[in-house]
């Protein structure tokens, strides 16, 4: 990150934390899957943590390659 | 006290959230040298930049999980918090005040007093602002502790330093340039939190229809149960929701509180400036949607024993705050539970980085620079802003200190608010609007206002005035309305400063129209009318302020 080139854009710090999250939690889904957690949690069949922890991770995605080049100047 | 189970992933998204925040923190410090960068960051950001920051500042925890808790306990009534005492204020915001704030390139609310009246309007603005702010700040920060001891078991005194030490630290390395960079990610992290549970809860109750088959009149309406306090939860009629809330509250927060405010000041341009409240408008419907079908879901749930979900109940009392984090035990499976806490925690963050920014900008410009050092270097500024963030945090901690003494904390909230807020907005507006007023008008208005405000809230409380006192509307409903007094005094703190201006503006001296040209309506720059009147009608922000009145007036009549 070069200081002349101005500030990273904030969307790019966006798409990443959301892409790290998301992937996160798409994992937990699919240990999910493999070991059911013991807690009774309510609609626990609908994998909630699998396609939610996609779409974070997904949106994240578009985020970081899209501004991924992108800086803020004065 | 109940426990959400934290696994591995759970933990593990929680510590990439503070590492990210902490990350950014050091990579913008390098771009943080002067005072402008400190307490505007740079005048250079985007309108979606400032719309979503400005937002988030107002998302914090008391917004989202307090309003929950409120959606069970006043139903559709809590919907007004984001309709009537949002919207309207909102536009009225970005239409038609934004021009006089950003184009006077003031540094804070109390500057426009200067530049507008005086400087001791300035200062006294300025004190009250920031006792208003170290008082809500320790509330926010006792209430995130809170949350943090019932639900996750942790302890109450590791809560809150840890909390505050952390916001300090991200805060003074580069003030509101890393504040507004951390809003962003926290309200994309908050979004990512609750946008899932009105979709599990409508899923769990079996559709929208079983909110409307499950809820008496009163709670399911936002109007027509509104003649008569005894017809609905809030024991309120809708001159007070109209008056006290959509018109003194609302005005004096969204229009004069420099918390939400100065994020539309760091915006590159005036149209930038305008579009940022505008912009927050959309996300205000959209939040209040998720916040209020959550609590109706929950009291669905509630009014159903079958469904075995029930609030947390201490000490006898029910405590409404409870309701999102026993949602998220109740629907959250693992991962899951890790980005609903810490989405908790970024509201926390989000709410009391806007608080700590706000507080060290006017701190610094409006007492310091105005009243202690005039002659302060732009580097002398920038070391006492960052002590001040520091000072803040340690403030914020003993009032949060003091929070946990008291009873029932939630309940002063609004009182404060209504108490230093609407008198500023009553002279704000009318400086603004009308010329007439004069330097000595606009002080002892505030001044009267704020004193009749405070000394109605003491009386109240030492029960030597009921409160049906200052609700004029109030029918003989048995149940005590602290809501609705709150929401009267305000109007009548609004009242007294608008009737005191007035009658001292008829006796002192007033400035001349050189003195208040770019101030006041009628004394704009021809520059900027010019500059107005060339852009195309999409991107004006009135084309955009239209189309979310029409959005609201929609919303009313159906819910109505």
């Amino acid at each position: 990150m070069d200081a002349n080139k101005g500030i990273k854009s904030i969307w790019f710090f966006v798409g990443l934390i959301l892409l790290s999250i998301g992937l996160i939690v798409f994992a937990a889904g699919i240990y999910d899957l493999i070991n059911p957690s013991p807690y009774n949690t309510r609609l626990k069949h609908f994998h909630t943590n699998i396609w939610w922890g996609a779409v974070i991770a997904f949106t994240g995605l578009i985020y970081t390659v899209k501004n991924r080049n992108k800086y803020i100047t004065k | 006290m109940i426990s959400i189970p934290l696994g591995v992933f759970d933990w593990s998204i929680m510590i990439v959230y503070f590492a990210f925040i902490v990350w950014i923190g050091f990579y913008l410090k390098k771009f943080t040298k002067t005072d402008d960068d400190f307490f505007l960051a740079g005048r250079r950001n985007s309108m979606w930049v400032c719309g979503i920051a400005f937002m988030s500042a107002n998302m914090g925890s008391m917004e989202v999980i307090g309003y929950a808790g409120q959606s069970v306990k006043y139903g559709l009534y809590a919907a007004h918090f984001y309709l009537i005492g949002a919207v309207p204020a909102m536009l009225f915001l970005g239409v038609f005040m934004m021009p006089f704030y950003y184009h006077s390139k003031i540094k804070s609310i109390p500057g426009y007093l200067k530049a507008r009246f005086n400087e001791s309007s300035r200062v006294f603005n300025a004190g009250m602002f920031v006792v208003n702010m170290i008082l809500v700040s320790g509330i926010a920060l006792y209430l995130q502790a809170l949350i943090f001891h019932t639900f996750l078991g942790w302890n109450w005194d590791l809560s809150i330093w840890f909390s505050a030490i952390f916001v300090a630290l991200y805060v003074t390395l580069s003030g509101l340039l890393s504040a507004m960079f951390t809003e962003i990610l926290q309200f994309f992290l908050i979004w990512a939190g609750i946008l899932i549970l009105p979709i599990l809860g409508l899923a769990d109750i079996g559709g929208p229809a079983e909110i409307s088959a499950n809820l008496s009149e009163g709670f399911k309406t936002l109007w027509s149960s509104s003649g008569s306090p005894a017809d609905n939860p809030m024991y309120i009629t809708w001159g007070g929701l109209v008056l006290g809330l959509g018109f003194a509250i609302a005005f004096g927060y969204w229009t004069t509180d420099f918390l939400i405010i100065q994020r539309a000041f760091s915006a590159r341009d005036l149209r930038s400036a305008r579009m940022t409240p505008i912009i927050g408008s959309y996300f205000k419907l959209l939040l209040g949607a998720v916040v209020v079908s959550t609590g109706m879901i929950a009291l669905v749930l509630i009014n159903n024993p079958s469904s075995g979900f029930n609030l947390l109940i201490e000490n006898g009392k029910t405590n409404y705050d409870s309701v999102l984090p026993l949602l998220m035990q109740r629907y959250f499976t693992p991962g899951l539970i890790g980005v609903g806490v810490t989405s908790m925690v970024a509201m926390f963050m989000a709410g009391m980085a806007g608080n700590m920014s706000s507080f060290n900008a006017v701190w610094t410009y409006d007492i310091y620079h105005s009243v202690i050092n005039k002659n302060a270097s732009p580097k002398k500024l920038l070391q006492i802003g960052r002590i001040a963030t520091i000072a803040g945090i340690v403030l914020s901690v003993a009032g949060a200190y003091i929070a946990r003494s008291m009873p029932t904390v939630i309940d002063y909230l609004q009182a404060i608010s209504s108490m230093f807020l609407s008198p500023s907005v009553a002279i704000i507006i009318l400086g603004m609007f009308w010329k007439f007023i004069t330097p000595q008008g606009g002080l002892w208005g505030m001044l009267i206002g704020t004193a009749a405000a405070v000394t109605l809230f003491i009386l109240q409380e030492l029960k030597i005035i009921p409160i049906s006192f200052v609700i004029p509307d109030f029918s003989g409903v048995e149940a005590q309305s602290y809501m609705a007094a709150n929401f009267w005094r305000a109007v009548w703190a609004w009242l007294i400063s608008v009737g005191i201006a007035i009658l001292v503006s008829f006796f002192t001296k007033n400035k001349t129209d050189e003195e208040l040209r770019g101030f006041v309506k009628g004394l704009i720059d021809k520059n900027e009318s010019e500059q107005k009147e060339k852009v195309i009608i999409y991107k004006k922000p009135e084309f955009w302020a239209a189309i979310t009145l029409v959005i609201f007036i929609i919303i009313n009549i159906l819910l109505w």
